[in-house]
């Protein structure tokens, strides 16, 4: 046991006027201590809060890319990395739409999509941008209005409508040019807070495809929004992370570690292929394979049955969340570590790495303008260029 | 990964993460069950340093009249104040310093159960990015994650979303934030109960402002946070009172001559300590008696 403060101060030189101070203030201290503790407890947790809460979302159009990173909307030439507008603009006021963005944007013939949210509650809003200057045009709901729920997933476009799926079980059809809602459709089970959508959706023919947390894929008709399939499909994991649609054939990756290959026509699935963790986001399709990677940070290539093509998985230096890229022969490889990969797409042979930490990269890299570019979660960096060869060929800070 | 991060990961943060799922799923799937179920096995196995705590603020609040008593006495010989004040400490058995060991060991476990409600609730995909590492996998085997995405409605609440509840009034929509209003209470009820009285004015100007504000500090914490936190504040303020009641043995009463503490405090002046008030600060022979036992 140990000794108790009075026997250690027993005999000590030390005067008892000042061993009543210390005693006092000590004292003092203790009952003060738990309000302190409460404060410092409290503005911790405020603190927890105010992370990012996703990676930024990149849609490429043309030679320009537009990405939303956490406190700015960008379109950047994708050449020489130079910012063509941002939103909001230094001087400007985001109105409705201030706040994070995270949500890959949908892009039209002369708009920019883009979904804000209020970071503290997670609750967002659709603004429409022109697309040439980014000038905000449009805002859905309205600010007299109840906003939408938090939106991870990309916004997508049959060019002229927008599709978006909520992380509170709403999918929404709405209009490009004027933000007006041409259907919305809450999922089945919504209500249970567990059908949300962090899933990019897929077009395929006249049915809008969703995958939710809740293990399920469903298929909506995209002029209404009625459930199309007699029975959604269903997973053993969350589906969170971009479906693929390659011919007839769509992917998904779930966290039950398996990538699904489903008849997007029924909803019945045709095969399953079984990684070493969870599979995030589906497959970059590629001729006769399909590039997957995992959260062990394993990359597989399979054919369109589902069977291995590699000698042996590639082992990236951390989780890849992120669908790979291929860009003819070979393969790009983002991992959370930082770290992009360049492989070879015949046998999965390392052929080059470059580090980005300390940012991490989530989102999935993108091929544009003859650049491979990668926007980094976190780090100095809102997006990094590179030659097909991984040689660097701009940067942009934040 | 630093080591210290990695350290407490392990040791601290992905056990409680695994047993919070664990809880999940044994009790069908109710996430406000596995919170109470969590937050009432980490106060057991607290007990013992939360008792030492509770034990020392009782003893303290027994002493305050003695030592009121003294300061009084020994007014002009600050010596023999210390002298006594350490004698009459010795004699009660009580560490001044008794209260803040426990309270720093219990503050990361709050982070850390903090942090095991919010990564579980997975309310973002960076909260899952990071959930992913911290997962137990089973013979290679994903069994926790499937149990992802948490059913996290419960009556009137996502938990993994703020508090947003309006009732309209005459057209316009009021928020009824409901679970940040208990939190406040129960805030408030166990700070009025646990902290102890004081006769120096400015040590008890002090707790009376803490006493107010924490409370609606915790409340705005909550309202702007997570309902499933808003549930671990409440159980946990909840679970403190009836420990504080188990460890002070003080049961029969408690309740009327706690929320009476501001006659108690006022009695506990100068001009009223020797009254028949039945103050906070006058140690009562029953409870002696009993404790004595």
């Amino acid at each position: 046991m140990p000794p108790s403060p009075f026997e250690l101060n027993r005999g000590s030189p030390v005067s008892i006027t000042a061993l009543e101070d210390m005693s006092l203030k000590a004292t003092t201290m203790a009952w003060k201590l738990p309000g302190w503790i409460g404060v410092l407890f409290a503005l911790l947790l405020a603190g927890c809060s105010g992370a990012g809460s996703s990676w930024p979302g990149i849609q490429v159009a043309g030679d320009v890319l537009y990405v939303a990173d956490l406190d700015h909307v960008l379109a950047v030439d994708a050449s020489s990395g130079q910012e063509r507008w941002r939103f909001p603009p230094k001087d400007g006021n985001a109105g409705a739409c201030a706040g994070s963005y995270h949500a890959a944007p949908a892009v039209l013939e002369g708009w920019v999509i883009i979904a804000a949210e209020n970071p503290g509650t997670g609750e967002s809003r659709l603004c429409g941008l022109e697309r040439g200057s980014g000038a905000l045009q449009w805002v859905y709901p309205p600010s007299d209005q109840p906003p939408l729920g938090p939106i991870f997933a990309g916004l997508i476009t049959d060019g002229t409508r927008v599709f978006v799926g909520t992380g509170d079980g709403w999918v929404l059809a709405l209009e490009g040019a004027s933000g007006r809602v041409l259907w919305r459709t809450r999922l089945p089970e919504a209500g249970r807070g567990a059908a949300r959508i962090w899933a990019t959706p897929v077009l395929s023919g006249t049915m809008l495809i969703v995958g939710t947390m809740d293990h399920r894929l469903l298929a909506l008709d995209r002029e209404s929004g009625a459930l199309r399939w007699p029975a959604p499909f269903q997973a053993r994991g969350a589906i969170a992370g971009a479906l693929t649609l390659d011919g007839d054939t769509l992917y998904a990756g779930a966290f039950d570690d398996h990538l699904y290959a489903v008849d997007p026509a029924t909803g019945q699935e045709r095969w399953r292929f079984r990684a070493n963790h969870w599979v995030w986001d589906g497959p970059a399709a590629a001729g006769d394979r399909l590039i997957v990677g995992d959260m062990s940070g394993q990359v597989f290539a399979l054919d369109r049955q589902g069977r291995p093509l590699w000698p042996r998985p590639f082992q990236a230096n951390g989780p890849v969340r992120a669908r790979p890229l291929v860009v003819e022969n070979r393969v790009y490889i983002a991992d959370e570590a930082g770290w992009i990969h360049l492989v070879n797409l015949e046998d999965g042979a390392k052929i080059k790495s470059v580090n980005l930490a300390p940012g991490r990269l989530l989102a999935a890299p993108v091929a544009v303008a003859d650049r491979i570019v990668v926007a980094p979660t976190g780090g100095p960096f809102r997006l990094v260029a590179f030659h097909p060869d991984l040689t660097e060929a701009w940067k942009l800070s934040r | 990964m630093n080591p210290i991060t990695l350290v407490t990961n392990l040791l601290f943060f992905q056990p409680l993460v695994n047993l919070l799922l664990v809880l999940y799923a044994a009790l069908g799937r109710n996430f406000v069950l596995a919170i109470v179920a969590l937050t009432v096995l980490i106060r057991l196995l607290l007990y013992p340093l939360m008792a030492q705590q509770q034990r020392a603020a009782k003893k303290m609040q027994e002493l305050q009249p003695r030592l009121q008593e003294l300061q009084k006495k020994y007014a002009k010989d600050r010596e023999k104040l210390a002298q006594e004040q350490m004698k009459l400490y010795k004699e009660a058995g009580v560490n001044p310093l008794g209260g803040c060991l426990p309270l720093l060991i219990q503050f990361p476990i709050l982070i850390a159960v903090y942090q095991a409600i919010i990564h579980v609730l997975a309310l973002n995909p960076i909260a899952v990015i990071d959930l992913a590492k911290l997962l137990y996998r089973f013979n290679g085997f994903p069994a926790l994650a499937t149990l992802l995405p948490i059913q996290s409605q419960f009556l009137l609440w996502d938990l993994g979303r703020p508090e947003r509840i309006f009732i309209p009034v005459g057209g316009i929509l009021i928020p009824l934030p409901i679970m940040t209003l208990l939190v406040i209470l129960t805030t408030w009820w166990s700070q009025k109960i646990m902290t102890p009285p004081s006769t120096d004015p400015q040590t008890r100007m002090t707790t009376q402002l803490m006493n107010l504000y924490m409370p609606l500090f915790f409340g705005w914490i909550s309202y702007n946070l997570a309902v499933g936190l808003s549930i671990y504040f409440i159980v946990t303020n909840l679970i403190s009172v009836v420990q504080f009641a188990l460890v002070t043995r003080d049961w029969r009463g408690f309740l009327a001559r706690r929320f009476t503490r501001g006659r108690g405090m006022a009695a506990a002046t100068p001009s009223s300590s020797s009254g028949s008030t039945p103050s906070v600060g006058s140690p009562r022979p029953r409870r002696k008696a009993r404790g004595s036992r």
